[in-house]
């Protein structure tokens, strides 16, 4: 069941109905049904993996936490099994084609052997995400944070919560469980504000991203067709999809949570307005981005065992960051690239202090900031090549390709070419400004939501009507689209 | 309380408003042309003014024209055929306008009899069943549109779009026009032919039809189940029922599909008219677009031969002169004005022909040919020209490549080949003097006027063909058409 689709929308509006029409105290059963009924219709047979991790996961955290006073070794012994346990499950689903394939490489290189096995694992959905949960909430256990869940249906609706089980975000159990155990009453205002969210989210999945996705896929099908700027705006036409088809579930899954009163962790918060590679990751996926800080940087010891150690940490975050997003060598390449930008922003940082001295540069003024977005903006863009690149000479012919400049490109008719008639490409155009104009004002700390709400009741229904229209009207859906399925959710 | 009461009752409201603002967005949107096809059997359904139901395919749209039906009977028809439609989802065509309306007949057409795929989404189906929107949208949701889209789907996927065509249609936002938009204020442009589509082309190949001497279909198909279908819901309503096959190139198959009919229509004790084995109704040559449909020629022909049938086999009402049926006429009138208007002035030299051919002897012309013209190899041309009454000296003209000259005399035909001395043709509408002198310079003047030659300018020298309309000895019409291969361009003084 796709977020974009009619059962989506008539399965959350069932469930939100009855959620709010049954007793509190067993609401978090019927979320929990809700949610098996979902991965099961999402990934069929898979969900006895996620029920095997959820008791996997409860069993291992009452252990934990009943070993941690007494007998502090078995709980760490307890907490690292069970990680390898979980670690070893997602890295058997995800990495063992990859691994294979990397030692097939090899033997073929040094010509040891002609065959290597083949395998095609089956990879569960959201595996990814209900994994690093897991993990999360049993270091919180260990860590003392939070008090080990006794109820096991609230846990293991924690980890299987429908709306963020296939994409995230990766939520805290500090934060989610509490929650569960004493839900809200409906709110107007929450429902409002959980369906203008979903609204946004949709705008951006099935109005820019879905139609990005067509002109993408048609240069990194044969990307030497092209060359210059066309090259150029492909990959700007990535960094603008991957984001808003990543947003857009994010505020999906959000707003559906926020019409029942659960407040999920925000995931974006104006990326491409970020100032340094350092803040974008601050603003981009954040709940995976705090889930390596607190339970991957931190435990390798952060930036407390000096200079060279912080930095190779950094490295090894972000390889593994890499990794988690798709068993390839690109991605882990687009990881480290991430950390060498981080690593080389705090090694330059006296030469840039320098040189805003020399050239007495006023850091507060607007083109410094400018200037910066736009460099950061562009580093992250020549990441997202490697990550969208099936395979590194793609990813290596569209990098050393994409500077030439062919203007005309832009004027002569070349971006109608791409698969996407006139009218979509203006549209999705208009509909970028429209988005970088919103992020703008959000990173100011304006909601432009909140901005909608506070205006007269004719206005806002207005701007209701005519979103909710436009939205389903020129939304790509329905029979002749192939529209894209969520990126987040292969990973 | 109060509050809550206040927001239940602001939510209501908006989601109505919201429901009325997307209804209204679905009707813009959507592709008009079913609206286009049906909004006039839905407006002549509802004041009852339908009596007659044709029923079948393309074979039936562009071969059956209600306007000439009512104004030569004054029987109401209404033409429900649909691209591609099997006898499948001619039922289900005919279950739908039955929820508007109960007609006095239902004349089936039995082309596809022998279809037996049961599905319309069936990949055997060879049919495109988006043709089936054609037949399907203008009418509402209703217990028996689902139970027809339940019917002739296998596959939910495709059903859905049938259902609820906003699906597919909402795409349509990047190319609406003005049209669409007038369909939320009832203005946009609907057929005006009771459902039937009069094409006014013509084949190029020369199409005789051969009488394959089959027999009957040897088994039960998916065809003949609905037509019995058909058949069986129009006795049990009281409902009268023809079978017709309407003339097309009918291979051996389709020749026993149309005897299977024939038995089948013995077996119910209802009339039936096969059309392909009744000769001289149409010319094959002539009065098809292609294959398998009929032009306007021949779809004049076949209507007015049903016509006579249903006449002499049902009894029918006459309903020309009744000041309700107003808009019966007024489309009549229509049809027949816009057939007037065009029979000069047509940019393609083949449907300038027809429309000629289609006004009958009701004016007078000289059509010419230059000598050498590239128009001699044009099959199509010389077979029009033919069925105006040219013969031999047309045959001469091709022979030899040399100036053709044909006066039609309100019908009355002379014709001349090849340079000759001055001729003297007495018309109704003038005199004429025709006089050959080279392939190129030929001299044709009206009455006593010497000094006007028609049929030759420096401008025009070149010109393949040229048709000249004339009136009490005044050209009303000069049309010129020059070839390169067989695609003329045209000019008109």
């Amino acid at each position: 069941m796709q977020f974009v689709s009619l059962q989506f929308l008539i399965f959350i509006m069932g469930t939100i109905f009855i959620y709010f029409i049954i007793p509190k105290k067993v609401r978090y059963i019927w979320l929990l049904l809700a949610s098996m009924a979902f991965y099961y219709i999402v990934s069929g047979k898979f969900l006895v993996f996620l029920i095997a991790v959820t008791l996997v996961t409860y069993g291992a955290g009452l252990l934990i936490e009943k070993n941690k006073e007494k007998a502090p070794k078995t709980a760490k012994l307890c907490l690292v099994l069970s990680i390898v346990l979980l670690v070893c499950l997602l890295g058997y689903f995800k990495y063992t084609g990859f691994l294979l394939e990397t030692v097939g490489n090899i033997v073929s290189l040094f010509k040891l052997s002609d065959t290597m096995p083949v395998v095609n694992i089956i990879l569960p959905a959201g595996i990814s995400f209900y994994l690093f949960q897991s993990i999360g909430y049993l270091i919180d256990c260990y860590r003392g944070k939070i008090p080990a869940e006794k109820n096991y249906l609230r846990l293991a609706l924690f980890i299987s919560f429908f709306p963020q089980i296939t994409s995230g975000p990766i939520e805290r159990a500090g934060n989610m469980l509490p929650q569960f155990k004493e839900p809200k009453s409906f709110s107007y205002e929450a429902m409002r504000d959980g369906l203008l969210l979903m609204l946004w989210g949709y705008f951006q999945k099935i109005i820019i991203a879905d139609r990005l996705a067509v002109l993408v896929n048609k240069v990194y099908e044969s990307p030497s067709s092209y060359t210059g700027t066309v090259l150029f705006l492909a990959t700007i036409f990535y960094t603008f999809e991957i984001y808003c088809d990543f947003a857009g579930y994010s505020c999906i899954a959000i707003g559906t949570a926020r019409i029942m009163g659960i407040k999920i962790m925000d995931n974006f918060s104006q990326p491409y307005l970020s100032e340094s590679v350092a803040e974008f990751w601050r603003r981009w996926h954040i709940s995976l981005s705090t889930w390596f800080r607190d339970y991957l940087y931190i435990p390798l010891g952060g930036n407390r065992k000096g200079y060279v150690r912080k930095l190779i940490n950094l490295m090894i975050v972000f390889a593994v960051s890499g990794l988690w997003h798709g068993a390839a060598w690109t991605f882990v390449v687009w990881g480290l690239l991430h950390g060498v930008f981080q690593v080389l922003g705090i090694v330059l940082k006296p030469v840039r202090d320098k040189l805003v001295a020399v050239f007495k540069i006023d850091r507060e003024s607007f083109s410094h900031h400018l200037l910066k977005i736009l460099v950061t903006f562009m580093l992250v863009n020549i990441g997202w090549i490697f990550f969208r690149a099936d395979t590194f000479e793609t990813a290596i012919y569209v990098l050393t390709h994409m500077w030439k400049v062919t203007l005309w490109s832009l004027t002569d008719g070349t971006l109608f070419t791409l698969g996407l008639a006139e009218a979509d490409v203006r549209l999705v155009i208009m509909s970028l400004v429209l988005l970088v104009i919103v992020d703008a004002f959000g990173k100011k700390g304006i909601v432009i939501r909140d901005r909608i709400v506070a205006q007269s009741l004719w206005l806002r229904w207005l701007i209701y009507i005519v979103a909710i229209i436009f939205v389903v009207t020129c939304g790509v859906w329905g029979p002749g689209y192939d529209a894209a399925t969520f990126i987040y959710s292969s990973f | 309380m109060k509050r809550k009461f206040l927001l239940f009752t602001k939510t209501v409201a908006f989601l109505l408003i919201l429901l009325f603002c997307f209804m209204a967005v679905a009707l813009v949107v959507e592709r008009k042309s079913s609206y286009i096809k049906n909004e006039m059997y839905i407006q002549e359904a509802e004041k009852e003014h339908v009596d007659v139901f044709f029923l079948g395919s393309s074979h039936v749209i562009n071969g059956i024209n209600p306007v000439q039906l009512y104004d030569e009977q004054g029987i109401t028809a209404y033409n429900l055929g649909g691209y591609g439609s099997v006898l499948l989802s001619s039922y289900w065509q005919f279950r739908l306008a039955l929820e508007r309306r109960i007609p006095d007949l239902v004349v089936i057409d039995a082309y596809m009899l022998e279809n037996d795929v049961r599905y319309v989404d069936d990949p055997n189906a060879n049919v495109n069943s988006d043709e089936l929107h054609l037949n399907i949208d203008r009418f509402p949701l209703t217990r028996t549109k689902i139970l027809a889209i339940n019917d002739m789907f296998q596959d939910d996927a495709k059903k859905y779009p049938f259902l609820f065509d906003y699906i597919i249609y909402h795409d349509r936002w990047k190319e609406l026009d003005s049209d669409d938009f007038n369909r939320l204020t009832g203005n946009a442009d609907i057929n005006r032919f009771m459902g039937a589509e009069m094409k006014y082309v013509m084949h190029s190949d020369g199409f005789t039809y051969t009488d394959y001497g089959a027999g009957t279909l040897d088994r039960e198909t998916v065809g003949t189940t609905y037509l019995r279908r058909i058949i069986d819901d129009c006795q049990i309503r009281g409902i009268k029922v023809a079978i017709v096959t309407v003339p097309f190139l009918a291979m051996a198959e389709n020749q026993a599909a149309a005897h299977t009919a024939s038995q089948i229509a013995s077996e119910y004790g209802i009339p039936c008219l096969n059309m392909l084995e009744i000769p001289d109704v149409v010319d094959y040559g002539l009065d098809f677009m292609d294959a398998g449909h009929l032009n306007i020629l021949g779809a004049t022909k076949v209507t007015r031969y049903i016509g006579n049938w249903l006449k002499e086999n049902f009894d029918l009402a006459d309903h020309r002169g009744d000041a309700e049926y107003a808009t019966w006429q007024k489309c009549a009138d229509e049809f027949y004005d816009s057939q007037k208007s065009a029979l000069t002035g047509n940019a393609d030299i083949h449907t300038q022909l027809i429309m000629m051919k289609l006004d009958g002897d009701s004016t007078s012309f000289a059509f010419s040919i230059r000598g050498g013209s590239v128009a001699y190899a044009d099959d199509v041309l010389m077979r029009q020209l033919k069925s105006f009454g040219a013969g031999e000296k047309l045959d001469e003209a091709i022979a030899s490549k040399s100036s053709y000259f044909l006066i039609s005399d309100h019908g009355n035909i002379t014709e001349f080949a090849g340079d000759d001395e001055e001729k003297v043709i007495e018309t109704s509408d003038g005199v004429i003097t025709y006089e050959g002198v080279s392939d190129l310079y030929r001299i044709m003047n009206i009455g006593d006027d010497k000094e006007t030659n028609y049929l030759y300018s420096d401008e025009f020298a070149y010109s393949d063909v040229q048709i000249i309309f004339f009136e009490e000895g005044e050209v009303s019409s000069h049309q010129y058409y020059t070839g390169e291969s067989f695609d003329y361009s045209y000019e008109e003084r």
